[in-house]
């Protein structure tokens, strides 16, 4: 029975990802040591690599922490509209957060460099702390911080001594997933960048597999980066198991300021440097980008826009085809114990970069390359392999409150497996299945790197028109089309945030 | 004469064990399970509804032997602690739920769960859907659906322990009303001694999956041995 459910899974993660993944680490070995650290200007891009993604890393999870302090604890104004851009952020494809950041503060040539890196990377990773910290911050045990006070402690020494310690894993995991994403962006330092002396690891990798066609190269600092993905993924599991702790919550605002010309003023900083990083370039995509209409070619944007639309349906078919009976097996038909370890099973791609997973799938597949509907084909796995960590988190979250005991009732009164999951299931998942789809839609939508490599002839989405539209120097066209993939996502994200919405509140 | 009986139940789960030699119910008789947490209450219900698995033993419900069934074809229906209504449907397809799967018409469904929502006096709240309820209709909602079907043997886990006081006064007196009256057999799992005194006839005390004491709710309530009065006394 379990392997009818957990079966599709397990086979796809292992044909598409362990395998190869394996594959690659093998052929990566031979001569590593001889390669890669003799060749200085590597050890040089390695050295910057990590450098880059340590502050880029620590900044992101200041702002994010000042973002989520001020929302959760101060309850500034527009909070809740500031939360959800900051979600809305993260969600946009690296290569439209490059040229929103080169279409504002690149008209600056000081910006190139390390300055655009640090920017286009708060600007992508800020909101994963923002997430995983505000959410310790409402959830955390509160009583400890009241019981510190009325024993003499100060404001100061509760947050520092408590509170602090209370939300320690979030802000670790934070830290190791903006690290994680810094150090394998591909667009962010190929366009804001500026040159050699700012590349990183994924650039090379890039510059081996596309430019020099150089595969030994690009197979061993493929190793190099899924090893540091790898390590990173342990340590962050090791952390996971530290944080499942219950807490009675009181809800009480602690660090809430005592003057309200206090609120106002941090509401406005929050708003202000929303603006200035975060809306500036975004506006900047739209004012310039209507005005660049001209430049389009409306049938090569509707050939590109239906393109999009199928690959992204196939991934959302393929990953919820996958993931949902994986899932419905962990929560409606396993016997009651752990399953944390399944769940982090299918989520392990995610600690890789997509470039270092595309490669390792087309060194164990050559044919993806050559044949036009195994690209194709490649094209829709690697991103469902991305797809399938992202969109586990609503699914769980309706399987959690379907629960398995709403299911036994069903089956105490008589009805069988097919009836139980077409009255009882399906309309209870029916929310988390369309939130799933719609974020799979989203970021299949914006994936360029897998299309990139598997380069199926004469194929184009909207994401690589725009990125083949930047490589040469078209950023009129590169805008304009920014502004229809633009408008799509946020009208996914807005729905998708409404649903979200629905749920907390049918959820209390 | 016992209309549900249970002998010899050996239950193994995840290295606890379970093991009864005899517990008989009759009908419209309802059995208190009681005992600390991890003694085995929760894992018998759910070997008596067939989610567990046996070792060994059997279980007859008026005379059938039903240990080797599967839970949708036992016919004993359950509650929980928490009432889990299906939340896309409304109050009184809730209740018709399982008539439904009984192969019942459209008529005789609907006739059927009226009936029990006016039992439950709870008729206003027919078309609602179960969000839009409090928690105390929702579970009266509950034990109207499981009862609804007329199964032998219901099953109630702590299905008060949510409820205020007043609450729960009410639904305790209902609950053994409808047992008695219907014929069920029942076993209802509490941690509240007033639950056991006011709805069962009879008591097993369970301690790290082992009958402690069993008898009459008078009997138990006599019962010298520390570990049983410290429960029934909590």
């Amino acid at each position: 029975m379990s392997y009818f459910f957990l079966g599709p899974a397990l086979v796809f993660l292992g044909v598409l990802f362990l395998v190869p993944m394996v594959n690659l680490l093998l052929l990566g070995f031979q001569g590593f040591h001889h390669s890669i650290f003799q060749d200085t200007y590597l050890v040089y891009v390695i050295q910057f690599t990590y450098w880059q993604a340590f502050v880029s890393a620590s900044l992101s999870v200041l702002v994010g922490f000042l973002f989520a302090f001020l929302i959760k604890e101060w309850n500034v104004f527009g909070g809740k509209i500031l939360w959800k851009c900051g979600l809305l952020c993260s969600s946009l494809p690296s290569i439209i957060v490059a040229l929103g950041i080169l279409g504002s503060w690149g008209k600056q040539t000081t910006l190139f460099g390390w300055k655009g890196l640090l920017l286009g990377h708060v600007f992508l990773n800020f909101a994963i702390p923002l997430r995983l910290i505000g959410n310790a911050l409402s959830d955390r045990e509160r009583t400890s911080e009241l019981t510190a006070q009325s024993l003499g402690m100060s404001r100061w020494g509760v947050f520092c001594n408590i509170t602090i310690s209370s939300i320690r894993p979030s802000l670790v995991s934070s830290w190791i997933l903006a690290f994680l994403y810094s150090s394998t962006s591909l667009f962010i330092v190929l366009f804001l960048g500026g040159g050699p002396r700012f590349t990183t690891l994924e650039v090379a990798l890039y510059e081996a597999v596309k430019l020099n066609l150089d595969n030994g190269r690009a197979i061993q600092i493929a190793l190099l980066q899924a090893g540091v993905g790898a390590f990173l993924f342990f340590f962050y599991l090791k952390l996971q198991k530290k944080t499942n702790l219950e807490s009675d919550r009181v809800d009480i605002q602690f660090f809430a300021p005592r003057r309200a010309w206090m609120k106002g003023l941090g509401g406005l900083c929050l708003w202000g440097l929303s603006f200035m990083c975060l809306g500036f370039p975004l506006v900047s995509i739209f004012v310039e980008g209507l005005g660049d209409w001209s430049f389009l070619d409306g049938a090569e944007l509707l050939e590109a826009g239906l393109t999009t639309f199928a690959i992204a349906t196939s991934v959302v078919v393929l990953s919820i085809s996958i993931l949902y009976p994986y899932l419905h097996y962990l929560y409606q038909v396993k016997p009651q114990g752990e399953t944390s370890g399944w769940i982090w099973l299918i989520a392990i791609p995610q600690f890789f970069s997509s470039l270092v997973v595309a490669l390792a799938l087309s060194v164990f597949f050559p044919l993806v390359r050559e044949v036009s509907w195994l690209s194709y084909l490649a094209v829709v796995s690697t991103q469902t392999l991305f797809v399938i960590p992202l969109i586990q988190f609503p699914l769980r979250e309706g399987f959690l409150r379907m629960s398995k005991e709403r299911n036994w009732i069903a089956q105490s009164l008589g009805a069988s497996g097919w009836q139980r999951w077409l009255w009882v299931e399906l309309p209870f998942m029916k929310r988390s299945l369309f939130l799933s789809a719609l974020i799979g839609f989203g970021f299949s939508m914006g994936e360029v790197i897998s299309i990139l490599l598997f380069s199926p002839p004469g194929i184009k989405t909207l994401a690589m028109g725009i990125f083949q539209a930047m490589s040469r120097y078209r950023f009129q066209e590169a805008r304009a089309t920014t502004v229809v993939l633009l408008v799509v996502m946020i009208s996914l994200f807005g729905i998708a945030g409404y649903l979200e919405d629905r749920d907390e509140s049918s959820a209390r | 004469m016992n209309q549900v009986l249970v002998e010899n139940l050996l239950v193994n789960r995840a290295g606890f064990h379970l093991n009864l030699e005899r517990l008989g119910i009759e009908s419209g008789e309802v059995l208190g399970v009681m005992g600390q947490s991890g003694s085995g209450k929760s894992t018998l219900l759910q070997a008596l509804a067939g989610f567990v698995p046996l070792v060994s033993g059997t279980i007859k419900v008026f005379g059938n032997e039903i240990s080797q069934l599967s839970p949708e074809k036992r016919k004993v229906s359950l509650v929980f602690q928490k009432p889990w209504l299906f939340e896309n449907q409304t109050v009184l397809e809730n209740i018709a739920f399982g008539l439904k799967l009984q192969g019942l018409s459209k008529k005789e469904f609907q006739k059927t769960a009226e009936e029990w929502l006016r039992k439950m006096e709870i008729e206003e709240l027919k078309d609602r859907r179960a969000w839009e309820i409090s928690g105390g209709q929702a579970q009266r909602v509950a034990l109207a659906r499981a009862m609804a079907v007329h199964f032998p043997l219901l099953l109630l886990d702590e299905p008060f322990s949510a409820l205020d006081s007043p609450l729960k006064k009410g639904l305790r007196k209902l609950v053994k009303q409808l047992v008695r009256d219907s014929g069920f057999c029942s076993v209802l799992v509490s941690h509240d001694w007033r639950d056991i005194e006011e709805v069962c006839h009879k008591v097993l005390i369970l301690s790290e999956g082992k009958g402690l004491a069993y008898g009459t709710v008078h009997e138990v309530r006599q019962n010298t041995n520390p570990l049983v009065r410290a429960i029934c006394e909590d």
